[in-house]
């Protein structure tokens, strides 16, 4: 857990008015005819919300729970002129900082408000919570490491990378190398033991594509895995469909991950998506020298080639 | 509420006997029931060296048991090109082999509700689907009341509780009554239609220790079973019943649905996870003159799903869609056979990644102007 994660909902709920504020400026000022946000849901976790008018902006949150990535939504807005308002944190801006890199919405129609972060919980993980253990971690930021989006447990990038403005003080960031803990233990299996891994894996899994759906990385026009003709994948729930979804998934994000971890966190059956994301990223790192392999550049590993590559000298 | 069901038989089974059930069981049928991998409680079909995990104490697994009578992948047929003596060829097509009988384990009243109230789309009106009846046919449900409804549960907002019996063959209902998640040491056994009584009758439970009631507990059975059927639910005592189906009919053109639904994420999580979600797509698999027709899963909320040959899709937007699924559960449901498309389960409210859910949908719908 980065040093840096002393959650702070003192310093959101002052976020919190601020964004308010900026939202309902934003709107009646017509400088976005929208602005993408949170508001709370029916059970108090915040849920996205789109506030249109100055009035809908009292409505935004700003707290430990905010952790759905609204970059993707912009996706929903394609066509038209219209200016957008968002609001993100670090992970949040890394997801729009991708689609932008990618070339899938234009920069001139965002108005981006940030946030520095100081860590976010895991909703699911909190709604299970005693009441009183409850309030002490939302009111006064009293959470165990468990508690926190796993996420935030590698997190070296808690200030947003594209804003308009900035709302709140830059926290401090602790950019190391990234870990790859589990990779590391997989790696360590016999050949047999992997395969029998991977074979399990995906078993479970009930294609519902929720993990494509949030994935700010997957925004292709139209994605093959929904292609009848050819069909790429089947619509069958057997094994080899499993590991076809699977792969094709994994390395059409390969080098464009943003290690969110919204994926898994989306996955209600438990699919440790950040398996093989991960394990891309760390080859990313071993093969191309780029210590930072989820943070979006202008030059992607992936998106070029150069006569000294690593893979190259591997593949003879 | 429906009339109370008749028992057609009764027996004690010794929770430390479960075990030993499933596993006579698994020796001759297929057996679904409730296990817990990598902390994720989920419906599966376990063999017997899976008994073990076993795991009655979560209320809700993530998905539901309907994949035992409705499989995620069904084969229907398979076929291939046969030489037909005259230097031909013909197609020769066989029905897909039939499963063995089924157990369907620990299953929540909820769900055992679901698969009667699906069961009435694929078997009454003017067509029955054939493989669906026997699959039926051959599927024993085992349903076990629940002691401690979830957050999230709201069965009792429809005609259904924490010990109803609709859809169940046998109802297990915890011997120390509900309250407790322990459940005590042992469940009644109740039987409700024939099947359910030669299957209390069976030998696997024999072998399980099945036996009958104690003389004189018949009293403290009845006022136990009462109280599962009296216990209310969380999220049903916040809903109350659900009403809107007549109120829908003049809501399809508010604008409602586009604001609702556009925080949808197009995925199949809540229609996967729910037990009265039923649509299905069919589609072939097959190389070098044979292969397989299956019918798989489908989800109303992807783009795909209404997509026509040539380009035409008459759900072309995310509102579109949303609202297709709401007013088929909430109103076109209730208007074809007279009851609601859902048995308060409460799947769609723990999983769907954005909070986007039929109670939400049941009391935003209540608060819209006409
Ligand atoms: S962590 Fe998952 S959701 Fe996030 S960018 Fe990577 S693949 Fe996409
Ligand atoms: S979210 Fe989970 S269940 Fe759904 S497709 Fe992805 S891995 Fe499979
Ligand atoms: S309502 Fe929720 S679970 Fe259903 S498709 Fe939309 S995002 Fe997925
Ligand atoms: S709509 Fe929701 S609550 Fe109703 S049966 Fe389906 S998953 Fe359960």
């Amino acid at each position: 857990m980065p040093k840096s994660l002393a959650l702070d909902p003192k310093k959101m709920k002052e976020a919190e008015a601020a964004l308010r504020t900026q939202a309902a400026k934003l709107l009646s000022e017509g400088t976005v005819t929208v602005f993408l946000g949170h508001e709370e849901g029916w059970d108090g976790l915040p849920v996205p919300f789109f506030a249109t008018t100055p009035e809908e902006a009292k409505r935004l949150v700003w707290n430990p729970l905010v952790a759905f990535n609204l970059a993707k939504y912009l996706l929903d807005r394609l066509t038209g002129e219209e200016k957008v308002g968002i609001v993100v944190n670090g992970c949040g801006s890394l997801a729009l900082d991708r689609l932008l890199k990618d070339r899938r919405f234009p920069r001139e129609r965002l108005f981006v408000v940030g946030i520095p972060c100081t860590g976010l919980l895991d909703p699911d993980k909190v709604l299970a919570l005693p009441d009183e253990a409850r309030q002490a971690a939302l009111e006064g930021g009293k959470a165990e490491p468990g508690l926190f989006l796993k996420r935030c447990g590698w997190c070296d990038a808690p200030n947003p990378v594209v804003a308009d403005v900035v709302l709140g003080e830059k926290v401090p960031e602790e950019a190391g190398p990234q870990q790859y803990p589990r990779v590391e233990e997989i790696e360590k299996m016999s050949p047999a033991e992997r395969a029998a891994h991977f074979k399990t894996l995906y078993e479970k899994c009930i294609r519902c594509f929720a993990c494509r759906n949030v994935c700010p990385a997957c925004s292709c026009r139209e994605c093959s895995l929904d292609q009848w003709e050819p069909l790429w994948l089947g619509k069958a729930t057997v094994p080899s469909e499993q590991l076809m979804y699977h792969f094709i998934r994994a390395f059409d994000v390969a080098g464009r991950c943003i290690r969110c971890g919204e994926c898994e966190r989306v996955c209600s059956v438990g699919v440790p998506l950040m398996e093989l994301n991960d394990k891309l990223m760390k080859d990313i790192t071993e093969l191309f020298g780029v210590q930072r392999p989820h943070v979006p550049a202008d030059v992607e590993p992936l998106g070029q080639w150069t006569e000294g590559d690593a893979d190259l000298e591997a593949a003879h | 509420m429906a009339q109370s069901p008749v028992p057609k038989a009764t027996r004690l089974v010794k929770k430390a006997g479960l075990g030993a059930w499933l596993t006579a069981l698994a020796a001759d049928n297929n057996v679904m029931a409730p296990v817990t991998v990598d902390g994720k409680p989920l419906f599966r079909w376990i063999g017997a060296g899976e008994v073990g995990q076993l795991d009655l104490a979560a209320v809700h697994t993530v998905n539901s048991p309907k994949g035992g009578v409705m499989p995620q992948t069904e084969p229907m047929l398979t076929y291939s090109a046969v030489q037909d003596g005259s230097g031909g060829k013909t197609l020769d097509i066989k029905p897909a082999a039939e499963d063995r009988p089924a157990v369907l384990f620990g299953v929540r009243p909820c769900d055992a509700a679901a698969i009667d109230l699906v069961g009435k789309v694929y078997l009454t009106g003017e067509f029955t689907d054939e493989q669906y009846q026997a699959r039926r046919d051959r599927t024993t449900v085992v349903a076990i009341a629940c002691a401690a409804p979830a957050k999230a549960c709201f069965c009792t907002s429809f005609d259904l509780s924490p010990g109803a019996v609709r859809g169940a063959d046998v109802v297990l209902y915890g011997r120390s009554g509900p309250g407790s998640v322990a459940e005590g040491d042992a469940y009644y056994a109740i039987a409700y239609t024939e099947r359910g009584e030669a299957f209390l009758g069976g030998a696997a439970a024999k072998a399980a220790g099945v036996s009958d009631l104690p003389a004189g507990e018949a009293d403290k059975l009845e006022k136990i079973v009462a109280a599962f059927r009296g216990l209310a639910t969380p999220l049903g005592k916040k809903l109350g019943k659900v009403d809107v189906a007549d109120k829908l009919e003049s809501l399809f053109e508010s604008a409602y649905w586009e604001k609702v639904s556009s925080r949808c994420l197009s995925c199949a999580t809540c229609t996967f996870v729910c037990p009265t979600c039923y649509c299905f797509g069919v589609a072939d698999t097959g190389a070098g003159g044979q292969g397989v027709r299956f019918r798989y899963w489908d989800f109303c909320k992807s783009p795909q799903f209404m997509l026509m040959a040539g380009g035409h899709d008459p759900r072309p937007a995310k509102k579109n869609r949303t609202r297709q699924r709401f007013l088929h559960k909430l109103n076109y449901h209730h208007n074809r056979c007279g009851e609601y498309l859902c048995v308060g389960c409460g799947r769609c409210v723990e999983s769907c990644p954005v909070g986007l859910h039929l109670p939400l949908v049941v009391s935003d719908v209540r608060g819209l102007q006409p």
